[in-house]
C-alpha cells in the first residue's frame, strides 16, 4: 500500500502520521545530541546505550510492565548512562572498554531474560532490528517524543553557548566556571530517552546510526558549529522522511531503510567534498 | 594588593601531593615564567590557580579585582580540537562563557571578542574554520579567546607546544606586546628559555616545590654560575 493510499484512510493516516512524528523527533534529537557526542569522541556511548536499551526492555518485560515497557526502560538506560559516565570520569575503566562491557552485559541480560520468559519472539526481533510494521508505535511513544523534542530544543536554546564551549574545550569551560558535569549528565539523560523512544521504530542495533551519520555528513559540509548543528538536524529529518516513505512503498523495515538513506547521503557528500578538496589543493599547488 | 597570592600552597590528592610549599605573589603587570621538568607539578599549579582543584594545605588568594573565573586561560591543545568544525569567531566568542544562565552573548561580549581579534590580527579570518588554520594561527585564536575572558590576567599553559620555531617566536612576541603595550599580567608555563630570557620578569622553577623563585636576572645569573647557559 502506498503512502498516499494510507493517508486517504483516516485510521491508517493516524498511525502513519504518529510514526512519522515519532521518527522525526527521534531523528532531530539524536542528530543534534550526536553533534556534541561525535565531536567529543563519545559516540560509542550512544551505541552502548542503545544496546543497553534492549536489556532494559527485557527487564521491563520481566517486571510485568506490559504496555509500559518504554517508561520502565528509560530510567534503566539513564542509570546505565550515568554508570558509564562515572566509570570513564573516575578512570576506573577506559571509555571504550567500559562501553563494551556495559553494552554486551546488558545485551546478554536481555537475551537470557527473553529466553527464560517469552522465548525468542517477534517482539524481541523488532527491538533489535527495528519494527517491521509501524503499528507498534504507540500514543505513549508519541507523547514521549513530543516531550523529548521540547526538552532538546529548550536545552539547546538556553545553553547553546555553554554547550559549544564544553564541547570544544572542557578544561577552559571548567576554568570559566561552567558546570561541565551538569552538561554531561544532561546529554546522557536526553540521549537515553532518545535511544529508548527510537528503539522500537529503528531497532537498538541501528539507532546509533542516527547519532553518528548526520553529524559526519554535516561536518563535511559546514565550517561552523552552528552550521553543523543545523545541517545535521535538517539532514537527519530529511533522511528519515525519505527512508520512511521508501520503507512504506517497498515494504521494508523502517529502521534499516532510514539508516540506508543516511549512509548513502554520507557517502555521496564525502565523495563530492573529497573531489572538491583535491581540486582545490591541485589549484593551490599549481599556483592558480 | 596582588592579583594572586599563595602562602604555603600544597595541591594534589590526599595520598599524592603534586605541589607543595609554594609562596608567591603575582602583581598587576607582572610576567611570570613557570618552568620545570615533566611531572614537576607545573600543570597542577595551573589547575590550582584556576580553582579547578582545592588546596590540600596553605591558601591561595585573589585580589585587586580578580575573580577566580576571571583568568584568561590558554589550555594545552586537545585531540578533539584537531577536526572541530567551528568558525574563528565562534571560538573567540566562547571566551565570554560563564557559569550563570546567559543564553545568548550580549553586545558587549561581541565587542570584547571583536576587540581581541583586532588586537591579535585575526579579525580578517573570523569566518574561517578553526580546523583549517595553521598551528600558529590556531594558538592565536585560543589566545584571543583567553583575552576575551579577561582584561587582567592571562594564564598560558605551554602556549607554543607543537609550533615551529618561527611561529613560536611570533607567538611570544605577540604575548610580549600584550604585556608591554596593554598591561596584561601574564603567567606562562613553558620550556622555552629564549622566550624566558627575552620576556619574563619573574621566574618560578618547580620540582614539586619551588627550587627557584626570583627575578629573571637572578635566574639567568644562577644559570650562568652553574655553567648551564640559558638554553
Amino acid at each position: 500500500m502506498t503512502v498516499i493510499e494510507m493517508l486517504r484512510d483516516p485510521v491508517l493516516a493516524k498511525i502513519l502520521l504518529r510514526a512519522l512524528f515519532v521518527g522525526a523527533a527521534v531523528s532531530v534529537s539524536a542528530s543534534v545530541l550526536g553533534v556534541t557526542m561525535v565531536l567529543r569522541r563519545m559516540s560509542m556511548i550512544g551505541d552502548g546505550l542503545a544496546h543497553a536499551g534492549f536489556g532494559a526492555l527485557a527487564i521491563a518485560t520481566l517486571c510485568g510492565a506490559a504496555g509500559f515497557e518504554t517508561e520502565v526502560s528509560i530510567p534503566i538506560v539513564m542509570v546505565t548512562a550515568l554508570f558509564l559516565l562515572f566509570l570513564s570520569e573516575r578512570g576506573i575503566m577506559g571509555g571504550d572498554a567500559a562501553v563494551a562491557v556495559v553494552s554486551t552485559g546488558m545485551m546478554t541480560a536481555g537475551i537470557l531474560i527473553f529466553s527464560f520468559t517469552t522465548g525468542y519472539t517477534a517482539d524481541m526481533c523488532s527491538s533489535l532490528f527495528g519494527s517491521a510494521s509501524i503499528l507498534t508505535v504507540t500514543d505513549c511513544d508519541l507523547w514521549l517524543s513530543v516531550a523529548l523534542s521540547a526538552a532538546v530544543a529548550a536545552v539547546f536554546l538556553l545553553f547553546y553557548t555553554k554547550i559549544f564551549s564544553v564541547t570544544f574545550d572542557e578544561t577552559f569551560s571548567r576554568a570559566a566556571g561552567v558546570n561541565v558535569w551538569a552538561y554531561k549528565i544532561m546529554t546522557a539523560a536526553l540521549i537515553s530517552v532518545t535511544v529508548v523512544v527510537g528503539m522500537e521504530l529503528i531497532g537498538s542495533l541501528m539507532i546509533s546510526a542516527l547519532v553518528v551519520f548526520p553529524t559526519l555528513t554535516a561536518m563535511r559540509l559546514c565550517r561552523s558549529f552552528r552550521g553543523v548543528l543545523i545541517t545535521a538536524g535538517v539532514s537527519s529529518v530529511l533522511c528519515f522522511l525519505v527512508g520512511f516513505i521508501l520503507s512504506c512503498e517497498l515494504s521494508l523495515p523502517a529502521g534499516a531503510s532510514v539508516v540506508a538513506v543516511d549512509l548513502t547521503v554520507y557517502v555521496a557528500v564525502s565523495a563530492v567534498s573529497s573531489v572538491r578538496g583535491a581540486r582545490r589543493r591541485r589549484r593551490m599547488l599549481s599556483g592558480r | 594588593m596582588a592579583l594572586i597570592k599563595c602562602e604555603g600552597l600544597a595541591l594534589g590528592y590526599e595520598d599524592n601531593v603534586a605541589v607543595r610549599g609554594v609562596d608567591l605573589t603575582v602583581g598587576r603587570g607582572d610576567y611570570l615564567f613557570i618552568i620545570g621538568e615533566n611531572g614537576s607539578g607545573k600543570s597542577t599549579l595551573v589547575k590550582g590557580f584556576l580553582g579547578l582543584i582545592p588546596p590540600v594545605a596553605g591558601k591561595i588568594e585573589y585580589g585587586d579585582g580578580l575573580r577566580r573565573g576571571g583568568i584568561g586561560y590558554l589550555p594545552q591543545k586537545t585531540d578533539i580540537q584537531r577536526d572541530f568544525p567551528a568558525s574563528v569567531r565562534e571560538v573567540v566568542l566562547s571566551g565570554c562563557v560563564s557559569g550563570g544562565l546567559h543564553p545568548f552573548y550580549t553586545r558587549e561580549d561581541k565587542m570584547r571578542a571583536h576587540d581581541a581579534m583586532m588586537r591579535l590580527g585575526i579579525h580578517d579570518i573570523e569566518k574561517k574554520s578553526y580546523r583549517e588554520l595553521s598551528g600558529g594561527q590556531q594558538q592565536r585564536v585560543l589566545l584571543a579567546r583567553a583575552l576575551t575572558a579577561t582584561k587582567t590576567l592571562l594564564l598560558l599553559d605551554e602556549p607554543a607546544s607543537g609550533l615551529d620555531p618561527d611561529a613560536t617566536e611570533e607567538l611570544y612576541k605577540t604575548i610580549g606586546e600584550l604585556h608591554r603595550r596593554d598591561g596584561v599580567t601574564i603567567i606562562t608555563v613553558s620550556h622555552d628559555m629564549h622566550a624566558l630570557a627575552a620576556e619574563a620578569e619573574h621566574v618560578l622553577r618547580m620540582k614539586t616545590s619551588p627550587v627557584f623563585y626570583g627575578t629573571r636576572e637572578e635566574y639567568l645569573d644562577v644559570c650562568r654560575r652553574k655553567g648551564e647557559g640559558i638554553g
